[in-house]
């Protein structure tokens, strides 16, 4: 494994993306503080929104609004990049060998940069109001680097399936917005009918690990330990099956490309 | 070194890509075969130039994509002992927005090197490519000789053990060209192995130790470049046959140094439907003995004797000379020269006394024969009866009555030195 290979390519990702800015790299700051801005300043102080059954302070609503949505934002673009990456990266995957999943490897480790950026941003704004949730805070990466487990290995799954199919991408883009109204990022559990909160808990992985977010930042308890692991099985599930799809057509996919 | 065993790789061609999932959903056939090599295999070893030539289509591109590893082979393993660089990976990892320098490095970790040697080689690569400034500058303002500049120079500053030459050199301008080519041959002196792909015969027969026919994805000869080069035309040629009998290539056996006999009787030539036969073939002095050497500038005489068995309403009659190399340093033919000579019924034999002034440099030629039928175009015929190579040899002494010269053959040049009436000012 060449590790200095999958740092440039995640060096080169920040400066394809920024390349000809002049603020350059300085946007990657600027995106998750707007972002922050918004939901704290919005939300708390103009639209005095408050969280049901949160403690009633100003900020609650907008920790458990950010607390989500980062990560989120994180898996949802890991998943859609990698759905598109063989493709885009085709002109390299033409010409020089190269180990297929380096790819969307890269992928991850790019927005897990882009994740830590913002996230080390919200840290902040929780030390400036006094509302860091202690040493619970040591459960993020372990359930930050899960949630991306899971993330690469849809992603990967779904790059394959792209390379045969097109539609797979636009696909991916639809489901993830269903999946984002039907996991309770903006909303709160306790307003959506029984239905909707029952299936939460059985067939939503995603709320798992963002339901693990909230425990931290917003409850500031302890995660719970049975949807995480049940997560731990079905990321694993997930990569072990990308992989095995991806080791089974690699001929393919090249011939393709 | 190189070593490729037994490699083939078929392409399923698909309408469309996604017919390869309905495909492993359905457990049905939704594709039509494309055999794109066949059973492939060959060894560079160190310091070897290996070349390889066919047609367009005949799988060059997907042999060096296998040895590459961008394709994976369906049976058969490669082996190679290091990297593996070359003019083929022209741009790739280049992005236009970079500068040359930062491409430099990204292209480098590409094809697989770490920091300290692209540390190590930086300053080699920049003073190699002599860009001058434009090292500093985004690739999209680079001509495209300028970015194969780049490309080649960190190619070779790659430590590959092959390197692949192919066409994409020629993109440079001649200076480099000159350049790429003395660093090759140092490449290869230090023990590199090349794999020469290119349509440039002469190229081939000239720079590699080996060459390999491939065609419809066969290795359809391998051995020493010249012999297989003929090969390749024999190929051409036959395909630009319309007569009613097939032509066949019957390859020449490789012994070529040996002293062949005075005259030969030749039953399978080259390339030819077996109702020509060369019965004789014979040169001779000015004083009409029967020669093997020459001295230059002196005159020869060509004796062939052809028997053709049907029927030939316009029968013309070729001549060429080659030289070691396999290079033709002359060639024509009767109906090239604007001759007609008369029609033959079948059974009958005809002389063709070719006379030539051989002013040739010192060295080893070979005599090619062929005998067409119906010309057409500037110098093609609808049938190729005969036509073979090397069919005897000639040796070519310096005449030390000529002047002293160098290249192919003298131009007898004449010189005048004067002084001019008027003084001639230099141009501004």
């Amino acid at each position: 494994m060449n590790i200095s290979l999958l740092f440039d390519f995640t060096r080169q990702d920040f400066v394809d993306r920024y390349s000809g800015s002049a603020l350059g790299a300085l946007w990657a700051f600027i995106h998750p503080l707007v972002m922050i801005f918004i939901f704290t300043v919005i939300f708390a102080n103009v639209m005095s929104a408050k969280l049901p059954g949160g403690s009633g302070g100003n900020y609650d609503y907008p920790i458990y609004l950010v607390s989500g949505l980062l990560p989120w934002i994180a898996f949802t673009n890991t998943i859609t990049r990698c759905s598109t990456v063989f493709l885009e990266k085709r002109h390299l995957l033409n010409k020089i060998r190269l180990t297929l999943a380096y790819l969307p490897v890269y992928v991850v480790i790019s927005e897990t940069v882009t994740f830590a950026i913002a996230f080390t941003l919200f840290l902040g704004f929780l030390a400036a109001t006094n509302q860091l949730p202690g040493a619970w805070l040591l459960f993020v990466p372990l359930i930050f680097i899960l949630q991306q487990i899971f993330a690469f290995g849809l992603g990967l799954l779904f790059g394959v399936l792209n390379v045969f199919l097109r539609d797979v991408k636009e696909l991916v883009t639809i489901v993830l917005t269903f999946w984002f109204w039907l996991t309770p990022l903006v909303w709160v559990p306790a307003v959506a009918p029984e239905w909707l909160q029952q299936l939460q808990d059985y067939i939503n992985p995603a709320n798992w690990f963002i339901a693990a977010y909230r425990d931290i930042f917003v409850h500031h308890h302890l995660p719970d330990i049975n949807a995480l692991s049940r997560l731990v099985i079905i990321a694993h599930a997930v990569l072990l099956g990308a992989w095995f799809l991806l080791k089974w057509l690699e001929k393919d996919i090249r011939d393709f490309l | 070194m190189i070593r490729a065993d037994h490699i083939s790789k078929t392409f399923r061609l698909y309408r469309k890509p996604s017919d390869r999932l309905k495909e492993l959903i359905l457990r049905r056939n939704y594709h039509s075969v494309h055999c794109a090599l066949h059973d492939v295999s060959f060894q560079i070893t160190d310091g070897q130039t290996l070349g390889i030539i066919g047609q367009n289509g005949a799988g060059k591109s997907t042999l060096l994509k296998i040895l590459t590893g961008v394709l994976l082979p369906d049976t058969g393993d490669v082996q190679i002992s290091g990297r593996i660089t070359g003019l083929l990976e022209l741009g790739t990892g280049f992005n236009m927005d970079l500068t040359g320098l930062d491409n430099i490095r990204a292209n480098a970790m590409l094809l697989g090197m770490t920091q300290e040697q692209i540390q190590a080689r930086r300053t080699a690569i920049i003073a190699f490519a002599e860009l001058g400034s434009f090292i500093e500058e985004p690739l999209k303002t680079y001509s495209s000789g300028m970015v194969m500049r780049l490309a080649f120079a960190i190619a070779i500053h790659a430590d590959p053990v092959c390197f692949v030459v192919d066409e994409a050199l020629s993109v440079g301008d001649a200076y480099f060209q000159q350049k790429c080519m003395r660093r090759i041959q140092e490449f290869r002196a230090n023990g590199g192995s090349i794999l020469f792909v290119s349509h440039d015969m002469n190229a081939v027969k000239t720079l590699c130790d080996e060459a390999l026919l491939l065609e419809n994805g066969c290795v359809i000869d391998r051995g020493s470049p010249k012999a297989v080069v003929d090969h390749y035309h024999a190929m051409f040629l036959s395909r630009s046959h319309h007569g009613d009998l097939p032509v066949a290539i019957n390859k020449p056996p490789e012994v070529i140094d040996t002293q062949p006999a005075q005259s030969i009787v030749v039953e399978s030539p080259l390339v030819g439907t077996g109702e020509v036969r060369l019965l004789k073939l014979e040169l001779y002095n000015a004083a009409d003995q029967l020669i093997q050497h020459l001295t230059s500038e002196e005159p020869l005489r060509i004796v062939a004797h052809i028997q053709t068995l049907r029927d030939l309403d316009q029968p013309h009659y070729g001549i060429g000379i080659r030289n070691r190399l396999g290079q033709s340093v002359f060639e024509t033919n009767t109906y090239c020269m604007g001759q007609h000579p008369p029609a033959l019924v079948a059974g009958e034999t005809v002389q063709v006394i070719w006379q030539f002034t051989v002013n040739l440099i010192a060295g080893d030629y070979s005599i090619t024969v062929g005998v067409g039928n119906r010309p057409y175009g500037t110098g093609s015929f609808s049938e190729i009866l005969f036509f073979s190579h090397d069919l005897t040899m000639l040796k070519i002494e310096t005449n030390t009555t000529a002047i002293r010269y160098d290249g192919y053959f003298n131009m007898h040049p004449s010189v005048t030195i004067c002084t001019p009436e008027l003084p001639i000012l230099p141009n501004e």
